[in-house]
């Protein structure tokens, strides 16, 4: 067995994904909980679960681990995940942290240093010079050289934070303070550096896997290019935007530049992709949102291998035995408002059904009954179908997407339903800007739908007025939660079926 | 008769005007989706199973929050209700204070009965169109009445707290063009 029992430091799908995996391991799993997330899926799931007050509080997280005595510890993504201090402190316990070397998530987390090991390892990066820039006149002399648009990046971090595109003098005279105090207030460094704006490219990452033993191999490529403000919503693999042999040469980019700096676990080099070049980006040193749509088409458990590695076992796969299979497609589906802003909906769920079938798999952190809080990130499932080909994965995605109810609280399944019928989507004709773009018409179309919606609300309350005083059984509305029968009937006239 | 609803759901305000056909049919006019009929079934007091256009919407209403969830996607709505505006021909009318310009312009009558609640104004003040005159309360909802174009508050007639009958006489404007 490679351990008799892990901590899982994550909440949510990703925690119960891991669960997932340690169970089939036969490996016995702690999950941690605050006080909001007590009746959590992922805390009903696991072995052991201790309360500590946030997500992030080491120490809270270390006691619950060395009390647990577990051997070792999977940060999942976000929160801890690409903390170096943390992974330090675990294996200062004599705990395995399950991802990579402290090392590698300092040089990952320095978007210059990451770019300057690129460089070293004949890995094509954005042309831009590799130092911080400190001041405005600086920042304008290499603006001129590289041309506009320029972007400012910073050197802490990504997400879009402290990230500005700058299409004249003016705008950078604006934009350059104001980056440099956001880069600031999140990640405790105000460095920015400029790059030339590639505009409208498409987000290709390929994952890696690499042993403790210097044996680094690839699953192919991701594309990640539906996004909204550098959040992705949409991934797939493999990307249609690839010849062969290109898929060949970014694979083994990413994997040159993975040996240059020593890395271990698993990982992913970003790229951008546009007119035939791709240009690196960052490294992420962690387990990704996205890993699914990898495991789909290479029928390799991300998360096993992760344990394996380590747990200090070789890689049990050659380069040569990993093959694509299929496409597959994963889209986040968040509690969001999308016809407001993509304001956060939290809230009880009443009504849940996943879809599935053939090809079909929710990775879920809810159920029904279950209530959305406020105070975390919005995902609650990610559905990812698999199929043949693209072509018959963007139809299981419509046939699984209609299946999908949610009730209680908004999501974004109506606007992806929006895009899996959208002809550039469907022909692959997508970047990074996609979603800027398509959005109004989108909302558009659901605007029509959320106005039906509201004069049907509006005629029953004010039916409801005249009628309530004659009403003599009362239902309570409780009762319509918990009452299977009216589930059912309701489920079904939401597919439009009539039942009597 | 055809009755003029506001529906705010969420920060977004919707107008449609419904006359009623028959016992549960109704016809409903609005500005973006044009002509829709529409019947409502009553099925107990808390749902509703309204048809539009064919395809059925069931309207569950949870009294405590103010929301409808209408086939489960949460609707936290406020609707409010003019009778017997003066709506013909089906002609869209944008807002009820545009209806009583018509007979008497510059006079701002309650929609509905109710009780005033907060005055914004006060006399010589300058308002623009659009701005917040004056919020009253009414069947246990707020409603803001909105000044329908630009000018100057002459008279009001009314003062926090108040009870007033629909149609009453709230507060007179003159308008800025026809001064």
């Amino acid at each position: 067995m490679l351990f008799n029992k892990i901590l899982i430091a994550n909440r949510g799908e990703i925690a119960v994904r891991i669960i997932r995996a340690a169970r089939e391991l036969g490996i016995k799993t702690v999950t941690i909980y605050t006080k909001e997330d007590a009746s959590a899926l992922h805390v009903i799931l696991s072995d052991e679960a201790y309360r500590v007050s946030s997500y992030i509080n080491m120490d809270e997280i270390m006691d619950a681990a060395l009390k647990s005595k577990v051997d070792a510890i999977h940060p999942g993504y976000g929160f801890l995940a690409e903390n170096p201090i943390f992974a330090s402190k675990v294996v200062k316990e004599g705990i395995v942290f399950i991802g990579p070397e402290p090392e590698a998530m300092v040089l990952a987390g320095n978007k210059l240093e990451s770019k300057k090991s690129a460089i070293k390892a004949d890995v094509p990066v954005i042309p831009g010079p590799l130092e911080p820039i400190s001041s405005v006149k600086e920042a304008e002399k290499i603006a001129e050289e590289l041309g506009y648009p320029v972007l400012l990046k910073a050197v802490g971090g990504g997400g879009g934070i402290g990230m500005r595109i700058v299409r004249n003098r003016e705008e950078l005279h604006e934009y350059f303070r104001l980056a440099q105090q956001e880069a600031y207030k999140a990640f405790a460094i105000p460095d920015i550096y400029i790059e030339k704006y590639i505009d409208k490219p498409r987000h290709i990452e390929v994952q890696i896997l690499a042993d403790n033993y210097g044996n680094v191999i690839h699953l192919f490529e991701r594309e990640c290019s539906i996004q909204r403000r550098f959040q992705k919503l949409i991934e797939e693999a493999p990307s249609k935007a690839l010849m062969w042999d290109e898929r060949l040469e970014i694979a083994n980019d990413a994997i040159r530049l993975a040996e240059k700096i020593g890395y271990t676990n698993a990982g992913t080099v970003e790229f951008l992709y546009k007119n035939g070049k791709h240009y690196f980006i960052e490294i992420n040193a962690r387990l990704q949102v996205e890993h699914g749509v990898t495991e789909m088409i290479t029928g390799i458990d991300i998360v096993k291998a992760q344990m394996r590695i380590a747990a200090d076992k070789p890689l049990n796969l050659g380069q040569g035995q990993i093959s694509i299979k299929g496409w597959a497609i994963e889209v986040r589906i968040n509690a969001e408002d999308p016809l407001r802003n993509f304001a956060p909906s939290s809230g009880k769920i009443i009504k849940y059904h996943e879809p599935g079938g053939f090809g079909v798999r929710v990775d879920s952190g809810v159920y029904e009954g279950y209530i959305i809080p406020q105070a975390f990130n919005p995902l609650i499932s990610k559905l990812i179908v698999w199929g043949e080909n693209r072509r018959e994965a963007i139809e299981r995605l419509r046939r699984a997407l209609t299946e999908y109810i949610v009730e209680g609280v908004r999501t974004t399944i109506p606007l992806y339903k929006k895009i899996a019928e959208d002809a550039d989507f469907i022909e692959g004709n997508i970047h990074t800007k996609y979603l800027d773009e398509k959005l109004p018409k989108f909302i558009g179309e659901l605007s029509v739908e959320e106005r039906k919606r509201i004069i049907a609300a509006s005629l029953a309350f004010k039916i409801r007025k005249t009628k309530a005083r004659k009403s003599i059984s009362r239902i309570r509305y409780e009762e319509y939660k918990s009452s299977r029968n009216l589930n059912a009937w309701k489920l079904s006239t939401l597919y439009n079926n009539n039942v009597y | 008769m055809t009755r003029r609803i506001i529906a705010k759901c969420f920060d977004d305000e919707y107008s449609f005007t419904i006359e009623k056909q028959e016992s549960n049919r109704f016809l409903i006019l609005d500005e973006v989706l044009g002509k829709i009929n529409a019947e409502v079934k009553y099925l107990d007091e808390l749902r509703a199973e309204v048809v539009i256009d064919g395809k059925k919407y069931v309207v569950v209403i949870d009294e405590d929050k103010n929301i409808a969830y209408v086939n489960g996607v949460p609707t936290k709505i406020t609707v409010l209700e003019f009778l017997e505006t003066k709506a013909t021909n089906y002609e869209l009318i944008s807002n009820n204070q545009r209806n009583n310009r018509e007979e008497n312009p510059g006079e701002i009558k309650a929609p509905l009965s109710g009780k005033i609640v907060s005055v914004k104004v006060s006399v010589g003040e300058k308002v623009s169109k659009g701005e917040t005159l004056l919020i009253m309360e009414s069947m246990k909802m707020l409603n803001e009445i909105k000044s329908p174009y630009d000018g100057e508050v002459k008279n009001i007639f009314v003062k926090d707290g108040v009870s007033v009958k629909k149609n009453q006489l709230l507060l007179k404007i003159e308008p800025k063009n026809t001064s």
